[in-house]
């Protein structure tokens, strides 16, 4: 019995973040070849481009686990509109950071609170839902961004600090990545929610058979995907020094990449956290090295779209398999 | 058609017969060497409790399902049953009306017929007219004053309409040899089902033959010549209807004859409570809702209730209506302790896939707590492994896949996850469905030991001869507690008796004729009409100018690639799809057509052509890797959006004269206004053609058209084929417009295409598109886009309009469905 317990542990389904981790490492090399170059810095810079992914890619992940197709479309309009606040509630004035991240998170909060009133109460499937919040937010946006001057180019120096500085010589975003990623695997493994949400997306009505309370795991889902999407928003434009229209469209599909690319199921029931940030860092390496290679922007959006696809495909079982199970 | 029927007429003697069918699902066995027959001309019945076999029976005989062993014998001839399937049962005459409805909501009641029947219409061009002739007369001569309209779409009819014309649909078939009925009269009043034991009959003298399954004893006599009576997957009586009567068939169907036979499944337990627990309880005080009428009782701790009646009389509503009363008090329900619920059907309610044993058996006692309680495994691991090892569950350890484990096994940890969350009211739905013996007996122990307990303990089973454990039952039919019986009372033969009991108790079926109103305002465009002339109206009070000829050209050539691209996208939701890249698929085109086709015409084509190709194989992907149409085309959005970029870095280009010419024709009718009116025509055309009705019905029920012999793959690949064409005359549209080409503008238009069609009273499931009403919603948005800019609301809040307009309309219809319901 012990034999098959050691086996286990090894099985795909428990650690395919391995082999990302494994295939981002390779993916690095490649780029390193490619530059002519072998360098730990290349490294870094990516890690760092893909720590901002991965916050909301692990939101992505939370509402993709819920099951039945489900996926956050309003993701980049959660980020641009997150930046905007930024701008105009912080603006690079340190007396005002603790009331604007508040206000942020507590943006990012409604936006899940919204979306799952949308799918819960309205009963509307969640991708439609979530792309209709998402053009009413970018709206939002665009309504900050006419109201705004200038002064959107100062960013306060905590918010710097956390976005780009280091600490003891490795980024600080790679802690914060690192404490997200901790809690959201604690609260997967450990309590009664994360239970219940992987429960819920491997079988809605057996969820709620087993005495689940489904509608709270969701709505709580929605909302944490909303504020991760949100901080990731505050701190994409820390970084960037300001905010601009259109700038969380680039997310969207990096986000479903690296949430199948890390183990997750997309017909839910599986979330791999860990996997999440590793689909992400493998994700912005691909995108360095076409890049470096100098593919056009449009040959990257081609060559993204078909690696979506091939994950898919490759990640869901056949029609016949379905089923016989 | 009477030169026909003389024809059958004249056959006499064996018209099929079936030998010592097998069939096994896993351990256990439908059918056990069943033999039957059926001569020409003969109404046979089969009768049985649940889970006879009756419906695998048939199934095997309809070719739907393959026997594992025995003969099947058609008009003297042999069948291979290795290549026998329902579509060439149908072609010899074999039909079935199935007990769930086989039909397309979505389509008229002729249509089906058609969809049903196309064999029937081979060339004809006047298929439409035809169909409703035939519908209107078969209906007719069953059904007389069934106030069936065959023009009406199916969901505007009653459930007994529905049914009478499934009943109606199988009699039109003129080589109909052999008709399975399976409780074809579970909806219809007395008076519809008095018509069709009359109809039978009198085909049966034209030499058609019947097998009629049926619960009602009393029209089993009323209508057939003989009855086999199945029990366990074993026929155990058969004979002619003379030598028996009503109260002997209960008698026979309780299997008292043969109970020697079958003494492994006798029940051995008996529980008598000995102490009531006070502090479990549930009241239903005269209860009504949710499928169940004046249900009154106080059951308490320590007992085990049984729920029995035949299936579907309400017994899993009772059980439901107490389990959710746990969520959401209602009135009548009144309950004191915790409740779990252990389901039979584990494939659909009750396992975890992706978990383990002892995952699947914590879940429960989980829940109990509070949702963001950490929780301490090693004691989780204890206590289900206390349960593990008590119920001997067969496995490699709590941490094998659930579904590993053999049916009975999977139901172990069922009852064990009830039994590690020590709830106190357990309620279990047919928990020993397709479980051995062994593991009954440890499961009606186990409950036994529960009640001593203290806890409440509500047993339903379709089984009923398991129910002689329980010290009382309550016996259902048509949602109402018909019988309780008590203690010694409580034996397999009275159970039986009692669900024969109360047949006045059934429903009046108001099949009243919904009031018409005027034919217009109750068409599916009338609506998204009224709101787009309002907010035209609107328009023309803030600037007059929209009246003029030249106004309203504007306004459709603003207008026109949406509307074209809004039917594209409605061919897409008909079929329960959404495409989110239709915005750059256009995108593409116009790009193409600025660039390519102007400096190279044969590649612009080829190009074309390719992408269309592309576009067709997105249904085959969606059907074949099974994977959601959302994200094969969200993802194929972006391939859109590359290729548009690729080929053509900003806006510009140049569109080929030929296509700009044809918006700059000179005519006393705006050009736009005539091509929005010739390709709704076209769309229109199409869905009424007899292919497009297919499309639209697999929208609705792809397995009744798969049954009928539809192939689902064709389907999928020329509904994506029709709409990349249409999506393609939209990108050649925007192009002769602009004259030029810009990629990203185009990718907006795809959230405004599923607006238009939602708007247009298209549905997002259940394949309800109109072609008119999109055409209506596609300018609604338009001309919302106007007015607002009439307003002078800066463009930026459009996207939120209309993203808002989306969730608002969804969202009254979400209400108003939850009104209806």
């Amino acid at each position: 019995m012990n034999e098959n317990k050691a086996k286990k542990k090894f099985s795909l389904s428990d650690a395919s973040w391995v082999y990302v981790m494994f295939g981002s490492i390779a993916m690095w090399l490649a780029m390193c070849a490619i530059s002519g170059k072998f360098s730990f810095e290349s490294l870094q810079t990516n890690i760092i481009a893909a720590t901002f992914l991965a916050i909301v890619s692990i939101g992505q992940m939370l509402v993709v686990t819920t099951g039945k197709g489900a996926m956050d479309l309003s993701i980049p309009g959660t980020i641009t509109l997150a930046a905007f606040l930024n701008s105009m509630l912080i603006n690079g004035d340190p007396n005002k950071i603790v009331v604007g991240i508040i206000i942020i998170v507590l943006t990012g909060a409604a936006i899940g609170v919204f979306n799952s009133i949308c799918v819960l109460g309205l009963k509307i499937p969640p991708m439609i839902a979530t792309l209709a919040v998402n053009y009413i937010l970018s709206s939002f946006a665009m309504m900050c961004n006419s109201h705004m001057g200038f002064e959107r180019l100062v960013q306060a120096d905590v918010l710097v600090a956390i976005a780009s500085g280091k600490t003891f010589g490795i980024y600080n975003m790679i802690f914060v990545v690192a404490a997200i990623t901790i809690l959201v695997v604690f609260l997967l493994k450990k309590t009664t929610y994360g239970k219940s949400l992987i429960a819920l997306g491997q079988n809605d009505l057996a969820a709620y058979i087993a005495g689940m309370h489904i509608n709270k795991v969701q709505i709580f889902t929605y909302i944490l995907g909303g504020v991760l999407g949100a901080i990731a928003g505050l701190l994409i434009s820390v970084r960037s020094g300001g905010a601009f229209l259109g700038m969380g469209d680039d997310y969207l599909m990096d986000t479903v990449a690296g949430v199948v690319l890390g183990g997750t199921l997309m017909s839910g029931g599986r979330a791999c956290a860990v996997g999440t940030v590793f689909g992400c860092l493998f994700i912005r390496i691909v995108v360095t090295l076409m890049q470096l290679a100098q593919f056009d922007i449009g040959v990257q959006y081609i060559i993204k779209g078909i690696l979506i696809v091939a994950i898919i495909i490759i990640g869901t079982p056949s029609r016949r398999k379905t089923e016989q199970m | 058609m009477a030169g026909a029927d003389s024809t059958v007429a004249k056959n006499t003697g064996v018209l099929l017969e079936a030998n010592h069918i097998v069939k096994q699902y896993g351990k256990t066995t439908a059918t056990n060497d069943v033999s039957i027959y059926i001569n020409y001309g003969e109404v046979l019945a089969l009768v049985g409790g649940n889970g006879a076999g009756k419906s695998t029976l048939t199934r095997m005989i309809s070719g739907v399902t393959k026997p594992d062993s025995g003969e099947v014998i058609f008009e003297g001839q042999k069948l291979d049953l290795n290549t026998f399937n329902s579509r060439m049962a149908t072609q010899m005459g074999i039909r079935v009306v199935y007990q769930e409805l086989s039909l397309c909501t979505n389509l008229k009641v002729y249509e089906n017929f058609y969809v049903e029947l196309y064999s029937m219409f081979k060339g004809d061009f006047k298929w439409r007219k035809n169909a409703q002739k035939m519908a209107k007369n078969i209906i007719n001569e069953i059904f007389p004053d069934s106030g069936i309209d065959v023009n009406a779409r199916l969901d505007e009819l009653t459930i007994a309409q529905q049914q009478m014309c499934e009943i109606s649909r199988a009699f039109a078939d003129k080589k109909l040899k052999l008709l399975i009925l399976d409780e074809p009269t579970s909806s219809l009043a007395e008076e519809q089902t008095n018509q069709l034991i009359e109809y039978i009959k009198k085909k049966a003298k034209d030499g058609i033959s019947f097998i009629y399954i049926s619960h009602r004893l009393k029209e089993i006599i009323a209508l057939v010549d003989r009855v086999d009576i199945m029990q366990n997957g074993k026929k155990i009586w058969e004979g002619n209807i003379e030598e028996t009567n009503e109260d002997d068939l209960v008698l026979k169907m309780s299997g008292i004859l043969d109970k020697k036979d079958c003494t492994e499944e006798e029940v051995l337990y008996k529980y008598e409570p000995e102490k009531l627990n006070e502090n479990v309880y549930v009241k239903m005080n005269n209860f009504t809702g949710s499928g169940l009428k004046n249900v009154d009782f106080e059951i308490k701790g320590g007992e085990i209730i049984g729920v029995a009646g035949l299936e579907g009389n309400g017994q899993k509503d009772l059980l439901h209506a107490i389990f959710e009363s746990k969520n959401r008090k209602k009135a009548g329900i009144d309950f004191k302790g915790s409740i779990a619920y252990v389901t039979g059907d584990r494939k659909k309610e009750g396992n975890f896939v992706l978990w383990d044993i002892l995952q699947n058996m914590m879940i429960t006692k989980l829940s109990f707590g509070k949702l963001f309680k950490v929780n301490n495994e090693a004691a989780l691991h204890d206590d289900a492994k206390k349960w593990y090892d008590k119920l001997k569950i067969k496995s490699d350890g709590m941490d094998q896949k659930i579904v590993d484990l053999s049916g009975g096994n999977q139901q172990k940890v069922l009852v064990a996850r009830a039994m590690v969350a020590d709830a106190d009211i357990i309620i279990l739905d047919d928990p020993t469905r397709g479980v051995d013996i062994v593991t009954k007996r440890q499961i009606y122990e186990l409950l036994i030991e529960a009640a001593n307990n203290g806890k409440l303990v509500i047993f339903y089973s379709s089984e009923n001869i398991e129910l002689e454990l329980c010290n009382r039952v309550f016996v259902m039919r048509y949602g109402t507690v018909v019988k309780e019986l008590k203690e010694k009372e409580v034996v397999a033969d009275s159970i039986v008796e009692a669900s024969f009991m109360g047949e006045e108790l059934k429903p009046v079926k108001n099949d009243k004729k919904k009031s018409k109103g005027l034919k217009i305002t109750k068409s599916d465009a009338f609506i998204p009409f009224v709101a787009m002339m309002v907010i035209y109206a609107v328009c023309a009070f803030k600037n007059s100018s929209v009246l003029s000829p030249f106004g309203i050209e504007l306004l459709l050539s603003g207008a026109l690639p949406l509307i074209v691209l809004s039917l594209s996208q409605m061919f897409i939701i008909g079929l329960g799809h959404v495409d989110l890249g239709v915005g750059y698929f256009m995108g593409i085109v116009n790009v193409i057509c600025a660039t390519w086709l102007y400096t190279n015409p044969a590649l612009g084509f080829g190009a074309l052509i390719l992408i269309l190709l592309f576009y067709a194989c997105m249904g085959l992907i969606i059907y074949y890797r099974n994977i959601p149409a959302v994200i094969m085309t969200l993802g194929a959005s972006f391939i859109w959006k590359g290729l548009g970029i690729t080929i053509q870095r900003s806006p510009g280009g140049q569109v080929p004269q030929w296509i700009q010419a044809i918006f700059t024709l000179d005519s006393t009718i705006p050009i736009c206004l005539i091509l929005a009116v010739v390709i709704t025509a076209l769309a229109l055309l199409f869905y009424r053609s007899k292919y497009g009705t297919v499309m639209k019905g697999f929208g609705n029920n792809p397995m009744a058209l798969v049954r009928s012999g539809w192939s689902q793959p064709k389907a999928y690949f020329s509904i994506y084929l029709t709409a990349g064409i249409i999506a393609m005359i939209a990108g050649f549209i925007i192009s002769g417009i602009s004259g030029a080409s810009d990629t990203n503008a185009s990718g907006t238009y795809t959230l405004q295409t599923i607006c238009s069609v939602i708007v247009g009273g298209g549905y997002l499931l259940g394949g309800l598109v109109s072609v008119v009403g999109a055409v209506f919603g596609a300018m609604t948005f338009s001309l919302i886009s106007v007015l607002l800019g009439f307003l002078n609301v800066s463009t930026d809040y459009v996207a939120a309009v209309q993203g808002a307009i989306l969730l608002i309309i969804l969202g009254i219809r979400a209400f108003k469905k939850g009104e209806k319901n």
